[in-house]
């Protein structure tokens, strides 16, 4: 019988033995989490939930080269926000060629950096086939608060939202996201100027 | 001069707590003075309560069970003889996906193949598929068979002063073009 209470490290050298109950206890223990940071990070909850279980088909794929050099925690979202920059990419791909319009890949459109250049990484723009129709938000804040936040570029947008909204520390979301310090705090500072722009109206004080 | 410009850049921090007590201190002071930057400060908070107040939604009732039948899937096909034998590689590339961009799109099955492909040419290029030259070969050729034997039989004290020792085919060509001039055996005009 799994104990819930016992510590990732055991559920984890459990579930590189082949134990389903320990993998599903951590899985019970991250999914809402995950889920919620992908929700954010795509928009869909559909979506976030195929992409939810991606997350954690990828972590038990992987278990047998996992070394414990990242908590479970970090390496759970980093892979996370992996899932969710290919899901972004093939979802561009695919409205490219349906369209036939060239987007350059190398179109870095910002990314919360003013200044800086990260080695030509990936293109970080806001999502334009984010539909707002199909929020899954209760109230029309969520609803607005959504939209905003998929104005954000990808890299600012996980920033924000780590912090923000799931907690992590700084030195955290540098683990998850791989970038130092400094930027993380730099685009957690833009991306909320950019919000507190967008949500102004619901911003004002009495 | 602490100025309300260089309060603001860190109100942000101020507000998560980031701040050194020293810095802490100094912003407690400007800002217990100064209502601009008591209203930017207010207006961070307000923006960060707005976000820690967001619904989130719920994962559907069959993810559990939907999942676990996905992964148990896996784990009947992994059992085959060739996906153990890939799952080295397959892990590689998703560790990959998990902590580069670089090998995120590498194949596991691409690079498999391109082991074995590989290894099937290395095998193939061995000596052993290269024929041995039979001395049936070189029987049929009168003349190298006699400067073979020649070459086989001679000892010298003088390697340098050895014609035995000259490339073979270089003879073969001299002796074959002697013969096609006069009837003499060529190796007699030798200085053996």
């Amino acid at each position: 019988m799994i104990c819930l209470s016992q510590p990732d490290t055991a559920l984890l050298a459990r579930c590189q033995s082949n134990d389903l109950d320990a993998f599903d206890a951590l899985v019970a223990r991250y999914k809402h989490k995950i889920y919620n940071y992908i929700f954010r990070m795509v928009g869909d909850s559909e979506e976030a939930e195929d992409l939810t279980q991606d997350v954690f088909v990828k972590m038990y794929v992987a278990l047998p080269t996992f070394r414990n050099q990242a908590s479970l925690n970090t390496w759970l979202y980093r892979i996370a926000g992996n899932i969710c920059i290919d899901a972004h990419r093939k979802k561009v791909r695919r409205e490219n060629a349906m369209s036939g319009d060239v987007l350059s890949l190398n179109d870095t459109g910002g990314d919360g950096d003013i200044g800086s250049d990260e080695q030509g990484t990936a293109r970080d723009v806001p999502d334009a086939s984010y539909e707002p129709y199909r929020l899954l938000a209760t109230t029309e804040l969520d609803s607005q608060i959504q939209m905003a936040l998929h104005k954000l570029p990808e890299k600012m947008r996980a920033v924000l939202v780590l912090h923000d909204i799931e907690g992590f520390a700084y030195e955290e979301i540098a683990a998850v996201v791989q970038c130092p310090l400094g930027t993380v705090k730099s685009r957690l500072f833009n991306a909320r100027m950019q919000m507190r722009e967008y949500l102004k109206p619901y911003l004002e004080l009495g | 001069m602490i100025t309300c410009h260089k309060i603001k850049k860190t109100l942000n921090d101020f507000a998560d707590g980031a701040l050194d007590s020293e810095q802490t201190w100094a912003v407690k002071m400007h800002i217990a003075s100064c209502e601009s930057c008591m209203g930017e400060l207010a207006r961070i908070q307000a923006f960060s309560r707005l976000l820690k107040g967001l619904h989130n939604p719920k994962l559907s009732a069959s993810f559990d069970t939907d999942l676990r039948t996905r992964v148990e899937k896996m784990q009947h096909s992994r059992s085959s003889l060739w996906n153990r034998m890939i799952a080295p590689i397959r892990a590689w590339t998703i560790r990959g996906s998990a902590y580069s961009g670089a090998y995120r799109r590498l194949p596991a099955y691409a690079v498999a193949g391109l082991a074995v492909v590989c290894a099937v040419t290395m095998v193939a290029k061995t000596p052993y598929s290269v024929k041995p030259v039979t001395p049936v070969a070189v029987q049929d050729n009168s003349m190298v068979a006699a400067c073979l034997a020649q070459h086989h039989s001679f000892v010298s004290t003088e390697p340098l002063a050895d014609p035995s020792a000259q490339a073979l085919e270089a003879r073969t060509v001299s002796v074959q073009s002697s013969a096609n001039v006069s009837t003499s055996d060529p190796l007699a005009s030798e200085n053996l």
